[in-house]
């Protein structure tokens, strides 16, 4: 008797922890009924097929104010991360941090892109923010699309793949007060459906070393060489930087290249010693982890009477 | 024998080198008894009873001397959030929280300078909590609670001085060449002089001289009770305190006492007859009015945070030259009224509740930009064209995302 009442007893809490994980772990917005379901299982299954359609007349723009078009942000399928600043500020960032230590920096990953709600977020504190993340940051007006409206109108941060037509689809709440296990699975899912195939396409600098020849001590020279993506995205230069002081770059950090563009770096070089010398510029970019190097080498002569 | 002997030695080493005694801390003082308790007085305490019910301000003409000054943006001087101003005779000091910056504009709003820099060297802060101004020094010094230091600058950013936390604070102010520091709830037990007790009074170098508002070692378990976001505010020549152990008292403290400035009485005595654990647990209950710790003081007025029903943060002014009560919503004004004149900004927004107190005279409202420009564009037309003409200039300008603008005003006598 006793056994079986502890069998029970036993299997009452199993059957309570297996509903206490599973349910709630995840909302996703079910476009046909209008409302808000709580899935318990095959999540997986159901994200695909929840599409919404961003209106036309959405109008995302950038932190200093410009319109941006849908093609520029999307250009193929795209990971966005809407941030509720009114809500949970800290779970938004806490949801872009997650993004940015999972796949912010991937060779075969497209940038991710954040978009807040123009209504109640702060434009000097998105442009403040942009700063801080590799990501670029769009805010849109939610009250002119349906489906964003109902979105936001839950005030928590989402995650959702935008296509270039506007199909908005996989959309996964990950609520804070809860266990998380479910985004690795979400990402698991998504990552396959992002990532860009043609992964032999990439970023290039060209050219990769420059030999400066003889050059005088203590005189300033300029390095010029260009960054160019060949890829479908917008890539990101998170920063630009050397070990060496001697070396400055003109450029300010964290800037997008469109694709197909070519953007020129500037940058200058003063050394104090004499004899051979090979130096490196780091270009961090959000393309991939390992930095892009360009090396600049020569030999330095001469007395130190050059002037600056 | 040389055994025994060698055992006596090991023995007796062992247990002189463990002291069951706390080693006296750095201040020199081994008990809380040394320091002076800072004696109460009863003083002529203002009390100020909260209508039952609130209602909104029907005051068109309360507002006076109403001047807008837009903080000049920059990108250097990009302002995160206001957490603190401060200001002198021709400056305006901006802690700005977010950013873990001092920004030093003039009364027109035009940037002058960063005080500080941020950085692990002596001079330099790490996370700055809390800024105060000694008026009479004509400098400004920063809390960094993380570098565990007071720095000292000059109006120009010069570092003047630079001292080691000696105790744990998380606000200060400088009273007649005096420091008074909120320890508020921190645990400083490695200096057992000041620990439990909520305010000290100190020379300039963290000596303390007396020590106030003591509370149990079980309120510091309790998981009800925070200090309040401004504890000490600075009015005048003189210095008022706030802390949740009195929830309803705003206390005056000068170097040598302190006394009840103002007691706020409402329809319902929560705290009579509670002890201090029982009433941190009373605060976290909800209720129909609270005073959120929120005040601010001119010469004539003073402006409290009463939260009713637990949702809405609504003022309460008291006049004090005529005794009288202004409490509610906002302002508001008959301006469907066909030759309604034109209104100034403030009333038509109808908010009065001000941030801080810019001087003995006036108060500031904090503005964001973004949320004037909502504010306005909901607004109808006939609304609109009721602004007066300086402040039309200034809507149709407004770019949402400059740094936020600053509501200058005093009040009229009501």
């Amino acid at each position: 008797m006793k056994r079986l009442i502890l069998i029970f007893f036993l299997f009452i809490v199993v059957l309570f922890t297996v509903i206490v994980f599973y349910n709630n772990k995840l909302m996703a917005f079910n476009n046909d009924r209008r409302d808000i379901v709580v899935l318990k299982d095959h999540f997986l299954n159901q994200i695909n097929q929840m599409k919404l359609n961003i209106n036309d007349s959405i109008s995302f723009r950038d932190t200093s104010g410009n319109k941006i078009g849908l093609s520029q942000i999307t250009n193929g399928t795209r990971l966005g991360i809407y941030m509720d600043t009114y809500g949970c500020d800290m779970c938004s960032k806490e949801a872009i941090e997650y993004v940015r230590k999972k796949i912010g920096i991937s060779p075969t990953i497209p940038a991710p892109f954040i978009i807040a709600n123009s209504n109640n977020s702060n434009p000097r504190d998105l442009k403040l923010f942009s700063r801080k993340i590799p990501f670029p940051l769009y805010s849109i007006d939610v009250r002119l699309d349906k489906n964003m409206m109902y979105l936001s109108e839950l005030h928590k941060p989402f995650y959702f793949l935008l296509e270039t037509n506007g199909t908005m689809s996989s959309v996964f709440f990950a609520q804070e007060d809860i266990n998380l296990v479910f985004r690795d699975d979400y990402f698991a899912k998504i990552l396959n459906k992002i990532s860009i195939k043609d992964a032999a396409k990439s970023l290039n600098i060209v050219p990769k070393d420059m030999d400066l020849g003889e050059i005088k001590i203590r005189k300033k020279y300029n390095i010029t060489f260009t960054i160019e993506n060949n890829t479908t995205t917008n890539c990101w230069i998170t920063s630009i930087k050397s070990y060496c002081g001697c070396i400055t770059s003109h450029k300010k950090d964290n800037y997008a290249i469109a694709p197909g563009k070519v953007d020129t770096v500037t940058a200058s070089i003063v050394l104090t010693d004499e004899g051979q010398f090979s130096r490196q510029i780091l270009l961090e970019t959000n393309y991939r982890k390992e930095p892009y190097i360009f090396t600049v080498s020569g030999t330095v002569v001469g007395q130190s009477q050059a002037v600056l | 024998m040389r055994f025994i002997f060698l055992g006596v030695i090991t023995c007796l080493c062992i247990l002189t080198s463990c002291s069951s005694k706390k080693k006296n801390n750095d201040l020199g003082y081994s008990t809380n008894k040394e320091i002076k308790v800072l004696p109460a007085t009863k003083g002529n305490p203002i009390s100020i009873r909260v209508p039952p019910v609130f209602s909104s301000m029907k005051k068109e003409s309360l507002v006076k001397d109403f001047t807008i000054v837009e903080l000049e943006t920059t990108e250097e001087c990009l302002i995160g959030n206001i957490e603190q101003i401060l200001s002198d005779s021709s400056y305006l000091f901006i802690f700005d929280r977010n950013n873990n910056a001092i920004l030093k504009f003039d009364k027109e709003g035009r940037f002058l300078k960063k005080i500080g820099k941020k950085g692990q060297a002596p001079s330099e802060y790490i996370n700055v909590v809390d800024i105060a101004l000694d008026k009479n020094k004509h400098t400004i010094s920063a809390l960094d609670l993380d570098g565990r230091k007071l720095i000292t600058y000059d109006y120009n950013g010069k570092v003047v001085g630079q001292q080691q936390l000696r105790f744990l604070f998380n606000a200060h102010r400088h009273l007649n060449g005096k420091l008074v520091l909120n320890t508020g709830l921190y645990t400083n037990v490695n200096t057992p002089a000041v620990d439990l007790n909520q305010l000290v009074i100190a020379d300039s170098i963290q000596n303390p001289l007396y020590k106030s508002f003591a509370y149990g070692t079980a309120l510091r378990k309790s998981e009800f009770i925070k200090s309040p976001q401004y504890p000490l505010i600075e009015f005048g020549e003189g210095l008022y305190y706030f802390n949740m152990l009195s929830p309803d008292t705003v206390w005056k403290i000068s170097d040598t006492s302190k006394q009840p400035a103002f007691v706020l009485s409402f329809q319902k005595n929560y705290f009579e007859d509670l002890d201090q654990l029982e009433i941190s647990r009373a605060l976290m209950k909800p209720r129909d009015q609270v005073f959120d710790g929120h005040f601010t003081l001119t010469k004539d007025f003073a402006c409290f945070g009463i939260i009713e029903n637990s949702r809405y943060v609504f003022p309460l002014v008291y006049s004090k030259t005529t005794g009288n009560i202004l409490f509610g919503g906002g302002l508001t004004g008959d301006y469907t009224l066909p030759n309604a004149a034109p209104q100034r900004l403030i009333n038509l927004i109808g908010d009065i509740m001000p941030s801080f107190a810019i001087d003995s005279e006036r108060f500031c409202k904090v503005w964001e930009p973004f949320l004037l420009a909502n504010i306005v564009n909901s607004w109808d037309e006939k609304k609109r064209g009721l602004l007066d003409e300086s402040d039309k200039k200034f809507v149709n300008n407004l770019k949402e995302d400059n740094n936020p603008v600053l509501f200058i005003y005093n009040l009229n006598k009501f």
